[in-house]
């Protein structure tokens, strides 16, 4: 059906091209959420990196490996995108410790499909946490609260709210690592 | 403290973004000294990524990324910027091909642009909207003059998006999403409806269809035919609008074009002033902008407020002045539903958790905690199916058209062809055929909406929704039935979202009460085909209630148009605004 929808793509049928961005969008956010350090927005580079595969896709092969070739791409999004995060003069001191973007570089040869993998154990995990833990995950990344707001909400400290989150990204980290270690794969 | 419990504090700030100076080269010293604490934070990074990811990850938001990332795609290859490919390829032999020059990437459908303004226009009826303005001081303007040479903003191809649309149908395409970047120098063929465009120096556009428009450059707008309204506030000045016959720029701050599909120009100053530039090459598409040299005349034709000319070019230039109508300016799009916010579960959207809705002309989204719900105290169906839900119920049936459920209420309710004029009746002997609803607590009318209805709709229904009667229960002096034919937004409108899995129960005879749909037999089917709920704001107004005049309930007919039978699954009150007083009547 890829293929197929590929081919569509190629004779001008442009609504085709859905398909494709249906069938990866979830993996290659998945993965670029992971890689990309802090500044970059994630769904930019994925964007581009579908509008780049379109532009170019007279020059991939149908029959190879399409997804390889998306993500060569993304990859190669990504760094530039780094590239002129970094020439930022006060980059650093906003966004991040180089250190920290050198270590997500680094891991950056990892197989996309782990990170499809990761983010649904990361949903099963988020799963098993009770109502009263869960709330903060819902209020920090869906409802994106402020922490005082927070604090109210659970009638605690925000020191406390923070310690909360801390043990929760904890909780779920190791939960992640302890079933894809069950699955066979790479923590 | 030791580095554990201080690295834990400083990264629960890192990822708050308060980290300060001497926060960021304390953790970056920790890190640089214990590599078990750099691991352990890439590893905090990349699941604190994953959770903002997984918290976006809902069917609605994925389809609003696919239709974004599609509204991106150039229709002319020399629009991409080719060296990004050619590092590409010098970087990755799995992608790399020998030959790096611009390789022929699909075209999208060319179509003849003139033949199809021209259809547009004679097949679509374009009404007329009238506002009011309220005077204000003109603004400062540059002495006029010829036109000063200035080097084109740079341009941003991503910038320019659409700000919100009202009913936009597009030729040949889906609608583009709020928030949509527009492409550039790429024909945009507004077959009904309005769009708001907005510029990123702070100018916007109020397109309204039919239409054919490109954005030019993130300062220029080219409008083939059509009529648009603009806004160009302090920092936007020298926002252009290119017709086939002038070029209109921006003094501040207000102004409308309509361009014919003769190419008649006619410009509408309503705050503030704008120079008018001739076309050298009047007749053709509109040019682009200047590149050094000028597409242009020089002189200008100076107007300000108040003032109105047209523009034409037979043969040879001529601006004539006409008649100057204030009420041609659209300062906004009409209060509407603008979306929904919904659950998700089982492949769509399930259970309202917002309303986001412009009331006059603000927009404001209101959580589900705030509306006000209603009961059906009355049904009498047409034929066939009444209710849709889960497999089966446990409580009453009723109790359908209670809850906040997108899936499931009571359905095909029945109609009349000829709007009531007096007090529906709800009883079992000559009852009227149609729903009523009661509000939780009176709903107040004030601007813009009040209620809101969602219908479900599938493609082979009629696309801008069922038309159907709301009528008062009770009749007064001045109270009528308002019809309503298009819902606010539609089946193709990209804020619809698609529903999840849901049954319809048939039933074995037509329901003439509440009492006969609790008892009257019912066997479940589970629908196959992909349904989508559509909505539409209910302004009191228009049933001829006052302001401030507070509304019990109201009663729903489907207006037997055709075949097709609305299905009010959810019918909810906006809560009062709070600044109007309840100086009105109850009903």
């Amino acid at each position: 059906m890829l293929d197929a929808a590929l081919q569509r793509v190629r004779e001008g049928d442009v609504a085709a091209f859905s398909v494709v961005v249906r069938r990866f969008e979830r993996p290659l956010r998945a993965w670029l959420a992971a890689q990309a350090p802090p500044g970059v927005d994630v769904d930019e580079i994925a964007q581009r990196s579908f509008v780049a595969a379109y532009t170019r896709l007279s020059e991939f092969a149908l029959g190879t490996s399409f997804s390889a070739w998306l993500f060569t791409i993304a990859r190669y999004q990504l760094k530039t995108e780094t590239t002129r995060l970094r020439r930022i003069a006060d980059y650093h001191t906003r966004y991040a410790p180089d250190l920290l973007q050198r270590e997500l570089e680094r891991r950056g040869g990892e197989a996309p499909e782990l990170w499809t993998t990761r983010i649904e154990h990361l949903q099963a995990c988020l799963e098993t946490l009770g109502e009263h833990l869960r709330r903060f995950i819902t209020w920090r990344y869906v409802e994106e609260i402020p922490l005082e707001e927070m604090a109210a909400r659970s009638e605690r400290s925000v020191a406390a709210v923070k310690k909360q989150l801390w043990l929760l990204r904890q909780k779920l980290l190791h939960c992640v690592e302890a079933r894809m270690a069950a699955e066979g794969g790479r923590s | 403290m030791n580095h554990q419990e201080r690295f834990a504090e400083l990264w629960a700030d890192y990822l708050e973004g308060e980290l300060d100076e001497a926060g960021v080269a304390g953790l970056r010293e920790l890190l640089a000294r214990d590599k078990a604490l750099l691991k352990q934070a890439a590893d905090l990074f990349q699941l604190h990524r994953m959770l903002g990811l997984v918290a976006s990850d809902d069917p609605a938001r994925r389809e609003e990324f696919v239709r974004d990332t599609l509204a991106r795609l150039p229709v002319d290859e020399d629009q991409f910027v080719v060296g990004v490919m050619e590092q590409v390829s010098r970087q990755s032999p799995a992608v790399a091909r020998a030959d790096v020059q611009p390789a022929g990437a699909p075209t999208a459908a060319k179509f003849d642009v003139k033949a199809i303004a021209a259809t547009v226009v004679a097949l679509c009826a374009v009404a007329a909207f009238g506002w009011w303005l309220r005077p204000e001081a003109p603004s400062q303007v540059p002495p006029v003059g010829t036109e000063t040479a200035s080097t084109p903003a740079e341009f941003d191809a991503d910038s320019v998006r659409l700000a919100s649309q009202s009913h936009a149908r597009f030729f040949g395409e889906v609608s583009l999403p709020v928030g949509a970047r527009l492409s550039p120098r790429r024909d945009y063929v507004l077959m009904n409806g309005l769009v708001e465009l907005a510029f990123p120096a702070g100018a916007s556009a109020i397109i309204e269809g039919p239409a054919v428009f490109r954005v030019l450059t993130n300062e220029c707008l080219a409008l083939d035919v059509g009529r648009c309204s603009v806004h160009a506030p302090d920092g936007a000045e020298g926002f252009r609008v290119e017709t086939p016959v002038t070029r209109v720029v921006d003094r501040g701050t207000r102004f409308t074009v309509n361009v014919s599909e003769l190419s008649e120009t006619e410009v509408q100053v309503i705050e503030g002033a704008a120079d008018i530039y001739r076309q050298m090459d009047a007749g053709r598409r509109s040019a682009a902008p200047d590149r050094g040299g000028s597409a242009a005349d020089r002189t200008a034709i100076r107007l300000t407020d108040g003032d109105a000319q047209k523009f034409t070019h037979v043969g040879e230039f001529s601006a004539d002045t006409i008649p100057f109508d204030p009420h041609t300016y659209r300062r906004r799009l009409p209060d509407r539903v603008v979306s929904y916010s919904a659950t998700t579960g089982e492949g769509g959207a399930k259970d309202l958790l917002s309303v986001t809705v412009q009331r006059g002309g603000q927009v404001v989204e209101i959580p589900v905690e705030e509306l006000i719900p209603s009961e059906a105290i009355w049904f009498k169906g047409s034929a066939g199916a009444y209710l849709c839900g889960d497999k089966t119920w446990s409580g009453q049936r009723r109790s359908a058209a209670s809850d906040w459920s997108l899936i499931s209420g009571l359905i095909n309710p029945g109609g009349s062809e000829e709007p009531l004029t007096s007090d529906p009746v709800l009883a079992a002997d000559g009852g009227t055929p149609g729903m009523a609803v009661r509000f939780q607590r009176p709903v107040v009318n004030g601007p813009g909406a009040d209620v809101v209805l969602f219908d479900l709709q599938t493609f082979a229904n009629p696309p801008e929704g069922d038309a159907f009667h709301v009528s008062p229960l009770r009749f007064r002096e001045g109270l009528r039935t308002h019809t309503i034919r298009v819902f606010d937004l539609t089946i193709e409108s990209p804020a619809t979202l698609d529903l999840a899995d849901f049954y319809v129960h048939m039933f074995k005879r037509p329901v003439n009460s509440l009492e006969e749909l609790e008892t009257v037999a019912c066997t479940p089917q589970r629908q196959v085909v992909r349904f989508r709920a559509l909505a539409v704001g209910i302004n009191l107004s228009d049933l001829g209630y006052a302001d401030g005049d507070e509304v019990d309930g109201l009663f729903f007919q489907d207006a037997l148009d055709d075949r097709h039978y609305v299905d009010p699954v959810l019918v909810v009150g906006l809560p009062n605004r709070g600044t109007a007083a309840h100086s009105g009547r109850r009903d």
